[in-house]
């Protein structure tokens, strides 16, 4: 009795058209964009329901400061997708725009941060009003998008270094990064203007 | 239980739900009688009924164009 091999041949030259890292990393920032969308919602319902915005007393946000903030994140969004740019021709030239992306978006947290700290100065705190919870709240919460947004790039960069970074890696990187970056003028419309 | 007996808890249920209707208030903006409060209720609700079909519709257009291109 002849016995006939059962091994199921693997399906052979066929790609995924999204590669899972990146459709993982769409289905989170998906769930993500709901989230803020249901908190700018609620602060457009709160601001169109109050009778002056900001509330009197309350400290007025740095609207130039953070316009200039604002184009620091677009540059450094820009710096990523011109480093996956080069990354496809020559893997090795992509490090310095990595870099520069990397650098402009720790920048951005940081002058977050010292505006945080003035605003703080000037008594607008999460519990003064509904505009410094608001404030906090959403503000806050990009923050943290920021901050695990320059983790995931710090280890595309490091990766790179060692020449262990892959094409996925940086394509989900570049995802999470770019709605960092692109919900931001959203936020700075609805929460500073 | 037969299919009588569930018609009976069910014409008990609907009866009982149409004698004890009534408004809840739990939405603070459907009795705020500023209208702008409720346009920016209503604006928004749609917003967020849509968002999630223009997020799954784009990533569908994507991969119909990503088949297409292969």
């Amino acid at each position: 009795m002849s016995v006939e091999s059962t091994a199921i041949e693997p399906r052979l030259g066929r790609d995924p058209l999204i590669p899972s890292a990146v459709l993982g990393m769409l289905i989170f920032v998906f769930s993500e964009i709901m989230m803020f969308s249901g908190l700018i919602s609620a602060v457009t319902i709160a601001r169109a329901g109050a009778a002056e915005w900001p509330p009197p007393g309350q400290a007025r946000l740095p609207l130039e400061a953070t316009a200039f903030n604002t184009l620091v994140l677009l540059a450094s969004g820009i710096a990523l997708w011109w480093a996956a740019r080069v990354f496809k021709e020559a893997p090795s030239k992509a490090y310095r725009s990595l870099l520069v992306s990397m650098l402009l978006g720790a920048f951005f947290v940081c002058f977050q941060g010292y505006e945080w700290v003035g605003l703080l100065r000037e008594g607008l705190t999460l519990t003064s009003s509904n505009h410094g919870g608001f404030f906090y709240l959403i503000v806050g919460a990009h923050a943290l998008h920021a901050v695990a947004g320059l983790t995931v790039l710090s280890f595309a960069f490091l990766r790179l270094r060692s020449r262990r970074l892959t094409p996925d890696f940086l394509a989900a990187t570049q995802v999470f990064w770019f709605f960092v970056v692109g919900l931001w003028p959203f936020l700075y419309l609805r929460i500073y203007l | 239980m037969t299919t009588r007996h569930l018609l009976e808890a069910s014409a008990l249920m609907v009866l009982g739900l149409l004698v004890g209707a009534d408004a809840s208030e739990a939405c603070s903006v459907c009795i705020d009688p500023s209208a702008a409060s409720r346009d920016a209720f209503g604006m928004t609700a749609v917003v967020l009924s849509l968002l999630p079909m223009a997020l799954v519709g784009g990533i569908l257009f994507f991969l119909r164009r990503a088949s297409r291109d292969r």
